[in-house]
């Protein structure tokens, strides 16, 4: 009789039947996830990354077609997650937030592995910059699902700082004593000194650049107000008046305006400008990753990712929402927040472990410590 | 035990205390205060009042399982903790051996150790050299290192405390050591055991540094309100700190007049 | 010098023969424990402090290096004789805050002592993260000092220097960690004995010979302990300098967490004992003069 051959738990049935209607969804196929092999697809899917990448109404939504749970911890550093699953197993995360060249390092130690995202149906919306990206791939196969990028971009506060700036050597201008900050990460800060003395790859610098980057940030320590561990202390202290210039993303003058702060205008350093752009990977020995995978093809959908553009303010690497911000007429908030200019991406000093961390490590100490 | 008139208190005493009750609660009045502003930045300016950020945790599947992790975690590592610790007491007041202050010392050093440091050890510890893997208990266990000696030192206090002629009183009536015990001391030092349970919690829940390394893929509160800072998103957590306050005091107001004699 | 109440007040099992629990029962439990979530921890740290490591490859040849960079660099040794001073401020400070705290605790009547006493430690309910937050809320640039100065007319401008300094940092601090500080030396005041007091004072001695010579010592033990309670955990405070302290805020365990972020774990196993190895001196430097026994028995 037919009812003696339905699933025993409505968990079971609610994966069998609503992963066919997802699948259907989504428009393909759910790659290494066949649904008739759904019973195979167990939870929950352990998530190490930061806050900007997941929303509550995805994880809700994927929780309704697949059964599965997605658990969320706060990634705190790139380099602290490396640690954390290299020394405590794959097996604690199925998947990990990565930023930039960070992607290439994880793999190399051998804490994440390359899955294919060319069948994934959202590969196809990616810009050409990011196809054409080689540091991320091999073969055909992804090291990581791109997620957001953009400049970091020194925002200043207009009313304070009447005079555009043209170069980044404004920053040691001694107007601005006590009214910068920039977070903490230690390679950042003394890349940005970097680009200011002009050395050639600013994660990548020789003895003679680091010292001289040394020399500059020592010039930067009075203008400095704090290097505050958490990025959102800058908008906050941005609002507040409190500090007049800071590098955020793209959206941060909009978020400063937001948070009841004044207007800030961004400035490009001619020198050059950090950026980043980042993504999600599979840990190595996950032990859901079939779940995993169907987190990352579900989370990208375009129902998703336009509301996660309008709450963060930056570009994503997809076409989708930018199409619908300037169908909807909303093109000038696309060009603000540089969604329409891919082409910085080739222009961006891309964040990154230096291979001699520790030297940038022991200069930011040393003159902060001082 | 205690003088016939009770010493008074001088107004500048009285000042004093009222102060420093003053200073302890300011940020946490703010804290609630902030909980209804409007203000999706959590701090000044005040843009309005809402009962949104209360209405937004209800519905924070990530907050409520990493409160029933804290809370797992932490009444787990109060029986165990409270048990070991007035172990040790009775081991360091009620005895005399030769190796007292080495015993002594090495009970106190996991004070000395910064937390999150301990927790990367432990974790190279069970991962890479003993393979055993994470869980709440690698988790609880870490809390026990760390709220151990808290837990001593609260009990040892009321075990010296009290005045030992009362034992060998019972004794010289006739008791047993284990009557001595369950109807002399354990009565006179429950009050330095609630204590020493009371610690332990409290510190076990506002953890993080063990906890970090320690916890494997769970998370308990102290790691969700970081990450939640991180994003900005302040005022739900100002909501959740400030229902822990109003819930922590009506416990102890309860509590007080249960148990006034 | 022996009182008479310690005479009395000798280890009745001695006298009446009751031994409720050998001493090496009463420390498995926490020995079993502490050997593989604490000992073995350590044991690992100091032999990875010595051996040549680069990121997570490790050798095993033996190096004096991890240490040497640390100790050979004057920077470093700065960073961390900044944070024995302020952790030593910190410390002074809450003493002397929470000493006449501790004795109104005391005055107050006994049906009420107790609640008031657990209304101290209620705040760290909720997280350490919001309290610090709190702060700038109360310190910062458009915070409740400063508006309310401006609002009064008394000052024109914020004043910008009541925040992400050092000294903010220790004022954290201190709210962090009076309650503790509290406790220790409300334990130490309540355990007094006040007829030694009135002994002296009848012998003809002025309040403040009385003070420093009867009611100082018999205060060692909470002194003592708050410097436990207190100094130890701010030397290892590495967030509230990064939140609330200034551009040079750094304190010595952000130091060692930055090796650690930077996958030097040689040099940040090497940093970590030295700083305990400095702790577990000065602890024991202290505890001979502190008398703990009096107070806790041992």
């Amino acid at each position: 009789m037919a009812w003696m051959n339905w699933p025993n738990t409505r968990r079971e049935f609610l994966k069998t039947s609503a992963l066919a209607g997802a699948a259907a969804a989504l428009g393909a196929k759910l790659p290494s996830v066949d649904p008739a092999r759904a019973a195979t697809l167990e939870g929950p899917v352990n998530v190490l990354s930061w806050g900007s990448r997941n929303f509550q109404m995805q994880i809700d939504d994927f929780l309704q077609a697949t059964g599965c749970h997605v658990n969320f911890t706060g990634a705190s550093g790139n380099s602290e997650n490396l640690a954390k699953i290299k020394l405590g197993g794959g097996d604690q995360y199925d998947i990990v937030g990565v930023d930039a060249l960070w992607v290439p390092k994880f793999y190399q130690e051998g804490v994440i592995e390359v899955f294919d995202f060319e069948k994934m149906p959202e590969y196809q919306d990616l810009f050409d910059e990011f196809k054409k990206m080689t540091v991320w791939k091999v073969g055909n196969q992804w090291m990581a699902q791109p997620w957001a990028w953009s400049p970091l971009v020194l925002w200043y506060n207009a009313e304070k700082i009447k005079t555009p700036p043209t170069s980044i050597n404004f920053l040691f201008d001694p107007e601005l004593k006590q009214r910068i900050a920039l977070t903490r990460q230690q390679e950042d800060v003394v890349a940005w000194m970097g680009i200011a003395v002009g050395a050639n790859n600013p994660y990548a610098m020789t003895d003679e650049e680091l010292a001289k980057a040394k020399e500059a940030l020592k010039r930067l320590m009075p203008n400095v107000l704090k290097f505050p561990p958490q990025e959102e202390e800058l908008v906050r202290l941005a609002a507040d008046g409190s500090i007049w210039v800071t590098a955020l993303s793209a959206g941060g003058a909009i978020r400063i305006k937001e948070a009841g702060g004044p207007t800030m205008k961004g400035f490009i350093p001619p020198e050059g400008v950090i950026g980043y752009f980042d993504g999600d990977c599979i840990v190595k020995g996950a032990k859901h990753r079939d779940a995993a995978l169907a987190w990352l093809a579900h989370r990208v959908h375009s129902k998703y990712v336009l509301p996660n553009v309008e709450k963060y303010k930056r570009p994503l690497a997809y076409k989708g929402p930018l199409e619908i911000l300037k169908k909807d007429g909303r093109g000038d908030f696309a060009h603000t927040i540089f969604y329409d200019q891919p082409e910085i991406l080739s222009k961006m000093v891309i964040i990154g472990p230096p291979p001699n961390v520790g030297a940038y490590l022991d200069i930011f100490n040393e003159v902060v410590g001082g | 035990m205690v003088s016939k008139n009770e010493p008074r208190m001088p107004i500048a005493l009285g000042l004093h205390g009222a102060a420093i009750y003053l200073f302890l609660y300011l940020p946490i009045v703010l804290l609630v205060f902030f909980s209804f502003n409007k203000n999706p930045s959590g701090t000044f300016p005040v843009t309005g009042l809402t009962l949104d950020w209360y209405r937004q945790l209800g519905d924070d599947y990530f907050m409520l399982t990493s409160f029933k992790t804290s809370l797992i975690v932490a009444l787990t590592t109060v029986p165990i903790a409270t048990f070991a610790g007035t172990l040790c007491a009775f081991g360091l007041v009620r005895t005399e051996f030769r190796f007292k202050t080495l015993a002594s010392s090495f009970v106190l050093m996991p004070m000395v150790v910064p937390g999150i440091l301990l927790g990367a050890a432990i974790l190279v510890v069970l991962r890479t050299v003993l393979g055993v893997p994470l869980s709440i208990w690698t988790t609880v266990m870490g809390h026990v290192v760390v709220t151990t000696p808290y837990a001593v030192l609260a009990v040892a206090t009321r075990l010296y405390g009290y005045d030992r002629v009362l034992d060998s009183a019972a004794a010289d009536l006739g008791a047993n050591p284990l009557r001595v015990f369950w109807h002399i001391t354990l009565p006179l030092i429950t009050p330095g055991i609630i204590a020493a349970a009371l610690i332990v919690f409290t510190i076990s829940l506002d953890t993080f540094g063990v906890t970090f390394f320690t916890i494997g893929s769970g998370s308990t509160l102290p790691m969700y309100i970081w990450a939640q800072v991180e994003m900005g998103i302040r005022p739900t957590v100002n909501a959740l700190g400030t229902l822990f306050i109003v819930g922590s005091i009506a416990i102890l107001l309860i509590a007080h007049l249960l148990l006034r004699k | 010098m022996a009182t008479i109440a310690d005479r009395v007040n000798v280890a009745p099992e001695r006298r009446a023969g009751i031994r409720l629990v050998p001493p090496l029962l009463a420390f498995l439990p926490i020995t079993l424990i502490d050997f593989f979530f604490f000992v073995l921890p350590m044991l690992v740290m100091s032999i990875v402090s010595v051996l040549v490591i680069r990121e997570f490859h490790i050798t095993f040849q033996l190096t004096a290096e991890n240490y040497l960079f640390f100790l050979k660099n004057p920077l470093y040794l700065k960073v961390l004789g900044k944070s024995l001073l302020m952790a030593l401020a910190t410390t002074v400070i809450c003493i002397v805050l929470s000493f006449p705290f501790a004795l109104f605790l005391t005055r107050l009547p006994r049906s009420i002592q107790k609640t008031m006493l657990v209304l101290v430690i209620l705040p760290f309910w909720t997280s350490y993260l919001l309290r610090v937050y709190a702060w700038m809320t109360i310190l910062g640039e458009r915070g409740l000092i400063n508006r309310g100065l401006m609002n009064l007319g008394i000052v024109e401008s914020p004043i910008r220097l009541l925040l992400y300094n050092d000294y903010s940092v220790v004022l954290v601090a201190v709210y962090l960690y009076i309650p503790f500080s509290t406790l220790a030396l409300y334990t130490n005041l309540e355990r007094l004995d006040r007829s030694l007091i009135r002994a002296a004072m009848d012998l003809g001695a002025r309040p403040i010979q009385v003070f420093l010579h009867v009611v100082l010592p018999l205060m060692l033990p909470g002194i003592f302990a708050s410097f436990i309670f207190v100094f130890i955990p701010m030397l290892g405070e590495y967030v509230t300098p990064a939140i609330i302290g200034g551009a040079h805020g750094l304190m010595i365990v952000n130091v060692i967490v930055s090796q650690i972020q930077a996958l030097r774990f040689g040099i940040g196993s090497a940093m970590v004992v030295v700083l305990v190895a400095l702790i577990l001196a000065l602890v024991m430097v202290l505890r001979k003069s502190a008398r703990l026994e009096k107070i806790y028995g041992f």
